[in-house]
């Protein structure tokens, strides 16, 4: 467990080492979401993976976290978001960051 | 005389309102306005709703295929959505002359969506200053109240009506930042359910509109919980880093207010397309994309959003 409030659980789980997202991504814990992946950004040397398949909402400034960690992520490594849902995919289009640098939303069916 | 008039739209934009009388009279008029367009070699857009769209496209036979049909049931349903539709077509169509028909009004519509389609006619002239093209406005005179009629002279520096052309002045920036004053929205109902909330507490007035969305479809649900969250997050960021919501049930529809201390001074604030690299502005943004109608009202002593959501769409 690398954060929890009452409604977010950021876990780092694996190898190899995902960053699993469960609950809600809102602005009020989003801070704690991007300390977790710029440590993991920095830390590996290669793709920072998360896992949204737990992932219930997330916001604007949710999705700006994973749109701005992938923009700092160096030539040719991404954040690759697997079992996004559809929920967040959407709002990514919606927000304009369709083709983001460096995001890669790996898509689930409805659960 | 037709509504085709001298190309004096070529270098800025020119938005008249015809005031027609059934469907009949709707295809003479319009059919005319679109085909001087394409012999004109401009991009042409039409954005009716039915039976209008059907009638006009038959009547234009092939010259349809060269035009952009834009369904204006779905997207004008908000009327705040109908300014970046314009937008993204106009920039999709590059350095070209442009002529549209707009049909942001029709029989039917409710007291609130009117009233937002008024400010929607107005800001298209502030939106589109300076484009060069042409926007034509029908109105059916046959089904719609007189007020609704008479309200077109003031966000339309001309009404064409049975051959006859009225101009007017042209709306200035007072008017403009009138559509975010006013009018007065109607009173939230004693039954509404009441939450007040700060800074921290998003997840909870998701719970509090959760709760009484009851077995709700999911993609409902997560549209209104993303929506209020935005909107929300913008009164702690912007609005005194405090707010009030208010919910109830009109019909069909579920209704949000939002209410804080902060100030919206951009009349077209939640119609500007996000840009990736742009910081902020997508929450009233979403807001629009999202809901049946949001309504916008901001003066010195604070700013309201009220959101409608229809549960049966």
């Amino acid at each position: 467990m690398v954060y929890a409030d009452g409604v977010l659980r950021v876990e780092r789980v694996g190898p190899p080492s995902v960053v699993r997202l469960a609950g809600e991504v809102d602005a009020d814990n989003c801070v704690h979401v991007r300390s977790v992946l710029d440590a993991q950004r920095v830390g590996c040397a290669g793709d920072v993976c998360v896992d949204a398949a737990f992932l219930e909402f997330i916001d604007v400034a949710g999705v700006r976290t994973l749109v701005e960690t992938a923009g700092r992520m160096p030539s040719g490594l991404s954040v690759v978001v697997r079992s996004a849902p559809v929920e967040l995919c959407d709002l990514v289009s919606l927000a304009g960051w369709d083709g983001a640098p460096g995001l890669v939303l790996e898509r689930t069916v409805r659960r | 005389m037709t509504v085709s008039g001298p190309d004096t739209f070529r270098d800025t934009f020119r938005h008249d309102a015809l005031l027609y009388a059934g469907l009949d009279d709707f295809v003479d008029r319009t059919a005319a306005f679109v085909r001087a367009g394409l012999e004109a070699d401009e991009a042409v857009a039409v954005a009716v709703i039915e039976p209008r769209a059907g009638a006009l496209r038959k009547e234009l036979a092939a010259d349809a295929e060269h035009i952009t049909w834009i369904d204006m049931e779905r997207v004008g349903r908000n009327p705040a959505r109908i300014i970046p539709a314009w937008r993204q077509w106009t920039h999709d169509q590059g350095p070209r002359a442009f002529r549209g028909i707009g049909e942001p009004v029709w029989a039917g519509r409710s007291e609130a969506e009117l009233v937002e389609c008024r400010h929607h006619e107005s800001l298209l002239n502030l939106a589109f200053d300076g484009v060069p093209w042409r926007l034509l406005c029908p109105y059916d005179v046959t089904t719609l109240d007189p007020s609704v009629i008479d309200a077109v002279r003031h966000s339309h520096p001309r009404v064409l009506d049975a051959g006859a052309e009225y101009r007017h002045a042209h709306p200035g920036s007072d008017h403009y930042a009138a559509t975010l004053s006013g009018p007065p929205l109607p009173d939230v109902p004693e039954h509404a359910e009441h939450l007040a909330f700060a800074a921290g507490e998003l997840a909870r007035v998701r719970a509090f509109v959760r709760g009484r969305l009851g077995e709700a479809p999911r993609a409902y649900v997560g549209h209104v919980l993303l929506v209020v969250t935005e909107i929300a997050g913008n009164s702690i960021v912007h609005g005194g880093g405090h707010g009030e919501v208010d919910l109830w049930d009109e019909g069909t529809t579920l209704v949000c207010e939002i209410r804080d201390t902060g100030r919206v001074d951009d009349p077209l604030a939640g119609r500007h397309i996000p840009h990736p690299d742009v910081e902020g502005g997508r929450g009233l943004w979403i807001a629009n994309q999202l809901c049946d109608l949001v309504q916008i009202r901001s003066t010195d002593s604070g700013t309201t959003v009220r959101l409608r959501l229809n549960h049966d769409r």
